[in-house]
């Protein structure tokens, strides 16, 4: 039932944003058949360092999705204080509810069984428009994004968005 | 401002500073020098403080200093500079004798003890330095003092050698008083100690409580210092309180001189305080809390805050006060003399100190006042530990009074101090109230006799020391040893007191008629009964723990001593039995709240059946709140002494040469070892160490080879007490009695008055067995559920309690189920009176337990032993031992305490508490992860889905419509935000207590992992009580 539950759910949404895009993001399934499997493609949020970049990710959902979140990976290579070095996304409303493994977060600020890749690909969005320096998944990038945010931290930043743009359409 | 106080004084006068430091000396050792008139100080300071000056300027000064501008200037004052300086401002200085002036003489004062500690204590851990120079400069200082330069340790040595504490006062004083008048003696210290004065006479309880709370911290410190510097954090405080004490004491004898000063004292003080609280502030960070006037709770007391100090002062300025006795220099001085040396030397005063933090609990010191200075650590933390449970027990719905009964050891290491803290549901409170009295009372007359009772303590306590030895040192055993040493100071100390109490009559009577009604007939009057119980209890006691010192000190009142010297040793076994009986003698002595004690009396005597074993038994069902009283005691110790000593002696009796034979040979050691550590259960000493005491103290009591087999009671511990206990004293008594040499002793001891009572439970006891029996068997099934079940609400209503408790379960559960029940039936009585009989019972089925099996206690009682047996190991396995076990490690006094007061209240809290935990348990789970389904039905509104059901959306739909856009319908849909699916017709939904709706199969499985709704995060049971 809860594997059904979740993939009717996921069904669902998908049905949603093909049939109501948002903005800011495309969403699919990686394999047609796989409905725990998304790929995303996040546009660079407009008056950001990240805008023009167009970032592929992938999303995997749990087979209790509605329960616990999936997992955001970024496919494309981005430099962000809450992407670590692999692409993994680390933003608060994708973690497991309950315990704070990092002890940042507040449980409020978790996994809530209501999110939907939609809710999921704005708070990423969010993120990328404005990185949170408390719990960098990418220390490099968030201490650059600190002391040096014009500097080199644009200067990576362009590179990646160029990058995406290169990577994007192939 | 720190070279302007310094008088420029030339370097010649270096001879002027000895002058000073004699002074100083004289200060901080005699009282005496307080009194010298200002004009003499004033020079002396000056002089002083040049001395300091030139020291330090001697001092090569390059040790490196914190880069502080006020320290490094008065560490390396320029001489130069300073001389410049000096003229106009010292003239300014001895012209001024405003509080402005105090306030330079402050800061000064701070500066220089600053510098003075600042090199060691840099090198020390920077925290370490904090607290002490925020405390002031303690006992460290002088070594700080002397690693900074030697030369100014020859003069500073001087100086501090009068007192390490009482450097820094010595030295404040001195530089105070010369600037201002008014600031004669440390104007904190004395500030605090005159108004604390007022506050405390109002409530000597309360001061007693204090001071004792104070004594306990003072003991400490000096340890400490030696401990490593986080110990040295902690315990700070205690430091700070104590050297603050010792000044107050000698103040306050200022004060009495002159009143006067007190308004402006005060002013000063407060002045001194801020300027303290500000520095420390700014250095060392200390929390504003800290200055917040703290009760006498442990809590507050870390803090070094002034209040608490002051409060301290004030009790202990008072109870030295009250000690007229007690030469004030010692008190004074002694602070450093005593720390350093361990309380024995001060053991000559003997005090007992009520005191009562809050209404329900009772702290009965008694003891010497250094002693109990020495063993404060012990106490202190028992007493924390109890005043916690207090706190916590003050929910209880029951009408329970704690009396936590603190007998200290006299000596430091004895450290252990009893603490007898015994929740009872009511009779507690008289007790208290009347243990209170008597113990102000016995402590005055005490204080007050002191030269003769001190000298007797003193002696006595030295003759524990040194003649215990036999018993002490091996009791040493230590812990239990030191255990019952305190206990037997505390003894003699009553014993004394009791004495005085007789002699004033009065404190005693007001325990004995309420608690002790039945008692009444037993003693004459109540307060003889007191004086007589208390001989006797102290007799047993010191038998049982120390026979020697015993006989030294209470002997002479009581001549309990007589008990023939061959038994003595096998009496001290049976007594130690009783010993832990002997605590609640020294309480009941004290007016204490050994409820226990007492409860064993009032069965003895409420019961009638007075047997010792099956007597004893009884009486504890009976447990009246009245029975603490002596009488009441006199019964149980004769109880007790019976149970325990007619056990040997009993064992000896009904089980023949054996049993004889075997006392003799181990007595004096294994017997008082095994005896003291089982009653006195030093709170230190480890369960095991009572075990094997106990094991020990058995084959001694039983006299029976099975001594060997013990061991495996060892392991149960309560199962072979109970059974023992039962056949034991059963047997004991039923044989004893009649012919055991125990009991007369007892009587004896007792003299006259007593021997009433002696005789009659010894008598009864005989007669009772056979009789008591019978009514335990019946009750026994009864009770024991009914117990169980009472427990059981206990331990449910008190779960916070349920650490403190466990530990006193087991023993009491035990021992009380088994015999409380059968006996108490028939009275009726509350649970408690049983747990003093349990107690004893336990105990002594503990040392009889391994034999217990082998004996058939004595013909008349064996079916109570098989009934008790049982129903202590039941109790065993209900794992109110499990919950004990943790507690206890941490608490073995209070589990030792728990287990020998209050059996009852123990018990019932205990399963409660451990029922409640798992219950709690539980809950953390669920509030931490989610929320059980039964919270989920609770907190929230499962129903069939209806579209139209909710007025708003109702109304919201019908706007719409209204509206005329279909659209809106759609909007009007209601979705499961977890399935994104809309709710349908008759779908099962839940309803949460924020008004969101979901599916019940979607939100239950979000519910259960987090109890809070998904989509507002608001806990599902946060809101239940505004639906509800």
């Amino acid at each position: 039932m809860t594997e059904l539950q979740s993939a009717l759910l996921l069904r669902r949404q998908l049905a949603e944003l093909n049939k109501n895009p948002v903005e800011g993001f495309s969403a699919g399934l990686i394999d047609d058949n796989d409905l725990y499997r998304w790929e995303v493609l996040i546009i660079g949020p407009p008056d950001t360092l990240y805008e023009g970049g167009v970032f592929k990710a992938h999303l995997t959902f749990p087979k209790d999705y509605p329960l616990r979140p999936p997992k955001m990976k970024f496919i494309t290579e981005i430099w962000h204080p809450n992407v670590d070095k692999n692409g993994d996304v680390c933003i608060s409303i994708l973690h497991e509810p309950g315990e704070d493994k990092y002890g940042y977060e507040k449980p409020e600020e978790r996994w809530l069984p209501i999110h939907t890749v939609e809710t999921i690909m704005i708070s990423v969005i969010s993120m990328l428009a404005d990185p949170n320096g408390d719990s960098p998944a990418n220390v490099d990038a968030a201490k650059e994004w600190r002391e040096d945010r014009n500097g080199e931290f644009k200067r990576k930043v362009a590179r990646c968005v160029r990058k995406s743009q290169e990577t994007a359409f192939e | 401002m720190l070279t302007v106080l310094c008088p420029p004084l030339p370097p010649a006068n270096v001879g002027v500073p000895r002058r000073m430091l004699t002074f100083l000396w004289r200060t901080g050792l005699h009282t005496p020098s307080l009194k010298f008139p200002m004009s003499q100080w004033t020079p002396v300071y000056n002089k002083l403080y040049t001395l300091k000056v030139d020291m330090k300027s001697e001092i090569p000064s390059d040790t490196p200093k914190t880069p502080e501008s006020l320290k490094g200037i008065l560490l390396h004052p320029e001489p130069i500079g300073a001389t410049k300086s000096f003229p106009e401002e010292v003239e300014m200085i001895n012209s001024k004798v405003g509080n402005e002036f105090a306030h330079l003489c402050d800061d000064s004062q701070k500066q220089e003890k600053e510098m003075t500690g600042n090199q060691p204590e840099q090198e020390k851990s920077v925290v370490v330095r904090k607290k002490r120079k925020s405390q002031q400069a303690g006992p460290s200082y002088m070594q700080n003092c002397v690693k900074e330069s030697q030369a100014l340790l020859g003069l500073r040595q001087h100086l501090e050698a009068p007192s390490d504490e009482d450097n820094e006062s010595s030295f404040s004083d001195c530089l105070s008083s010369p600037s201002s008048s008014l600031h004669f003696g440390d104007s904190d210290t004395v500030t605090s100690d005159e108004d604390k004065e007022v506050s405390v006479r109002h409530s000597q309880a309360l001061l007693s409580a204090r001071s004792r709370t104070q004594r306990e911290r003072s003991p400490k410190w000096p340890r400490t210092e030696t401990d490593s510097v986080s110990g040295l954090l902690l315990k700070r405080p205690c430091f700070h309180s104590s050297s603050l004490r010792r000044l107050p004491c000698r103040k306050r004898f200022v004060k009495n001189n002159s009143s006067q000063r007190t308004q402006k004292q005060k002013e000063r003080i407060l002045m001194q305080r801020k300027k303290r609280e500000v520095l420390a502030r700014r250095k060392y960070a200390l929390l504003p809390s800290s200055s917040s006037p703290s009760e006498s709770d442990l809590s507050s007391e870390s803090s070094s805050s002034s209040a608490t100090e002051e409060d301290s002062f004030v009790s202990t300025s008072e109870n030295h006060q009250n000690n007229p006795a007690v030469p004030s220099g010692s008190i004074d001085e002694d602070v450093v003399v005593i720390e350093a040396s361990s309380t024995p030397q001060v053991t000559a005063n003997e005090e007992i100190n009520v005191t009562s933090t809050d209404s329900e609990v009772e702290i009965v010191t008694v003891g010497e006042s250094y002693r109990s200075r020495s063993t404060l650590g012990h106490s202190r933390s028992h007493w924390s530990q109890g005043s916690s449970s207090h706190a916590s027990r003050p929910q209880e719905s029951r009408n329970r009074s704690r009396i936590s009964t603190v007998i200290q050891p006299l000596r430091q290491n004895a450290a252990e101090v009893v603490d007898l803290t015994v929740d009872e549901d009511e009779p507690t409170v008289v007790p208290t109230t009347s243990t209170r009295m008597e113990s102000q009372t016995t402590s005055a007359s005490v204080n007050n006799s002191n030269p003769s009772t001190s000298e007797q303590a003193s002696d006595a306590a030295s003759a524990v020391t040194s003649s215990q030895p036999s018993a002490a040192a091996e009791t040493s055993a230590p812990l239990t040893s030191s255990g019952t040493t305190g206990t037997t100071v505390g003894d003699d100390s009553r014993r004394t007191a009791s004495s005085a109490v007789t002699e004033s009559g009065p404190p005693a009577m007001p325990r004995l008629p309420s608690c002790c009604p039945q008692h009444s007939p037993c003693g004459g009057s109540s307060q003889n009964h007191h004086a007589l119980g208390h001989p006797h209890t102290s007799c047993f006691q010191q038998h049982g723990h120390h026979l020697q010192h015993h006989h030294h000190h209470h002997h002479t009142p009581h001549p309990a001593v007589p008990v023939s010297p061959s038994f003595t040793d096998p009496t001290c076994l049976v007594e130690r039995p009783p010993q832990v009986q002997a605590p609640c003698g020294a309480n009941s002595s004290s007016g204490s709240s050994y409820h226990d004690q007492q409860a064993l009396p009032v069965d003895l005597s409420n019961s009638g059946i007075r047997s010792h074993g099956s007597g004893s038994f009884h009486g504890a069902s009976a447990f009246d709140p009245c029975c603490p009283v002596s009488s009441s005691r006199a019964a149980v110790f004769g109880h007790q002494a019976t149970a325990a000593a007619p056990s040997q002696p009993l064992s000896i009796d009904g089980y023949g040469s054996s049993m004889v034979a075997q006392p003799q040979p181990q007595p004096p050691p294994q017997a008082s070892l095994s005896s003291c550590r089982h009653y006195m259960p030093p709170p230190y000493a480890s369960l095991t160490r009572p075990l094997h005491h106990q094991t020990s103290a058995c084959p001694h009591s039983h006299g029976n080879p099975p001594p060997q087999t013990q061991p495996p009671p060892q392991v149960d511990y309560v199962i072979p007490h109970p059974v023992h206990a039962f056949h034991s004293q059963i047997s004991s008594h039923a044989t004893s009695h009649p012919v055991a040499p125990p009991p007369p002793t007892h009587l004896p001891s007792a003299a006259t008055p007593i021997p009433p009572h002696l005789p009659p439970p010894h008598q009864p006891i005989s007669h009772h067995i056979p009789t008591a029996a019978p009514p335990a068997q019946r009750l026994h099934p009864h009770e024991v559920m009914q117990r169980m079940e009472v427990q059981r609400r206990r331990m449910m209503q008190h779960p916070t309690r349920a650490h403190e408790r466990p530990p006193p379960h087991p023993h009491r559960m035990h021992p009380n189920y088994g015999h409380g029940h059968h006996i108490h039936v028939p009275q009726t009585m509350s649970s408690h009176p049983r747990q003093a009989p349990e107690r004893s019972a336990w105990e002594l089925g503990i040392e009889a337990g391994v034999t217990a099996a082998t004996y058939t206690p004595g013909a008349l009682h064996p079916h109570l032993a098989h009934y008790h047996a049982p129903p202590r190991l039941h109790h065993l396995q209900l794992g109110a031992l499990p919950l004990m076990v943790p507690d206890m490690a941490g608490y073995p006094h209070i589990r030792y305490i728990s287990s020998g007061l209050d059996g009852t209240s123990f018990r019932g809290p205990f399963r409660g508490n451990f029922e409640e935990l798992i219950h709690l348990e539980e809950r953390l789970g669920n509030v931490n992860r989610g929320a059980s389904q039964g919270t989920i039905e609770r907190c929230t509104y499962p129903h069939k889905y209806k579209k139209v059901t909710t007025d708003w959306f109702s109304q919201r739909k019908l706007h719409c419509k209204q509206d005329g856009e279909e659209g809106t319908e759609e909007d009007t849909e209601e979705k499961c935000t977890i399935c994104l699916s809309i709710l349908e017709e008759g779908e099962d939904v839940r309803r949460l207590p924020c008004m969101h709706l979901f599916h019940q199969v979607c939100v239950d499985q979000w519910l259960i992992t987090n109890k809070k709704c998904p989509i507002c995060r608001v806990d599902i049971e946060a809101q239940l009580p505004s639906e509800s």
